[in-house]
């Protein structure tokens, strides 16, 4: 048992395998937890059955990880998977299904901008209403190539990123973010979290820009999304 | 009577409408489906437990100008679309 710090909130991790506490080990606090997460062998053999490749530790940090997402509704805050890559003190958020590019797109910031760009987290990042603005925090869940640091930072936008042949990239409205943006969340189960889920992804949509980014994996995407999502141009 | 499955939740973000699925009901459905204001209309008719008829007189009774026909042919559409979220007992009462 132990306890992490994600998203500015303590939170107990009641583990059976050393392995999670070594993927935390950049998020260990000594505060006492808000709430404290444990999987049940039952839920980690179903999270097994569905990828039989995974062992059971590693099993376990992602039934845990669930279980604590699966409430940070109540603390207003929600997981999307997605890519945040933060620039002079802005989180810019790239989300898009597996496979389309968001680590390739990422990593052309990364190329670009060198020291000035951090990832904040590759794969997993927890979104928070911090004093009234959205923050992406960082998580130790951060995807295969483990890309993701310890940080917490004021999101400038929000893009969802197609493959194209050329570069295009444009506002979208609510109603155009609304099918796109439910396949990147964790819906909770619990009517109350859900409801209070629910407020949180209407405020999103309310207060962050979306836009949609055709690309090809080539610098000048990045300059587009960069330019764009900077000046929140439409 | 057909009516609403329990876990199926008709929700408004900014000025869509749409229902959305909770839990195990979401395994069967995918994510949420968007509704028109009339689906909106249907739906919560649904919710209290209704059957094709009752929407097709609801329907007519709302709108000037529409056939039977053509309103049941809407309810039946939007039945069908809405099917996994849905409980027929196959009676029409």
């Amino acid at each position: 048992m132990f306890c992490i710090r994600i998203a500015g909130l303590p939170i107990g991790m009641d583990n059976q395998y050393p392995y999670v506490r070594w993927l935390c080990r950049d998020y260990l606090t000594e505060e006492a937890p808000l709430f404290t997460v444990r999987a049940t062998r039952e839920e980690l053999l179903r999270q097994q059955n569905a990828d039989p490749r995974f062992p059971l530790p590693y099993c376990e940090s992602l039934c845990l990880y669930r279980a604590l997402c699966l409430q940070l509704p109540r603390y207003d805050a929600f997981l999307m998977h997605s890519a945040v890559v933060a620039v002079d003190g802005a989180a810019y958020v790239f989300a898009a299904p597996s496979g389309v590019g968001k680590s390739t797109h990422i990593r052309l910031w990364l190329d670009h901008f060198g020291e000035k760009a951090q990832v904040i987290n590759g794969d997993k990042p927890v979104f928070r209403f911090l004093d009234g603005v959205l923050q992406a925090c960082g998580t130790p869940w951060r995807g295969k190539e483990e890309l993701g640091v310890n940080r917490i930072c004021p999101v400038a936008g929000i893009c969802f990123l197609e493959q194209a042949p050329e570069n295009r990239i444009r506002r979208l409205q609510a109603a155009e973010v609304t099918e796109r943006i439910f396949h990147q969340l964790l819906l909770p189960r619990d009517p109350g979290d859900f409801d209070r889920f629910w407020a949180l992804l209407d405020r999103t949509l309310a207060d962050i820009p979306f836009y949609l980014l055709q690309c090809t994996p080539t610098p000048e995407a990045m300059q587009l999304s960069y330019e764009t999502m900077r000046r929140k141009e439409s | 009577m057909i009516k609403t499955k329990p876990g199926f939740l008709l929700r408004r973000l900014g000025e869509e409408a749409m229902v959305v699925a909770l839990g195990e009901a979401g395994e069967q459905f995918n994510g949420m489906i968007r509704l028109n204001p009339t689906g909106v209309l249907y739906w919560q008719a649904l919710e209290k437990g209704t059957t094709v008829d009752q929407l097709v007189a609801d329907t007519l009774a709302r709108f000037d100008g529409v056939d039977e026909a053509s309103a049941r042919r809407d309810v039946l559409a939007f039945l069908d679309k809405m099917a996994p979220a849905l409980d027929n007992d196959g009676t029409d009462h």
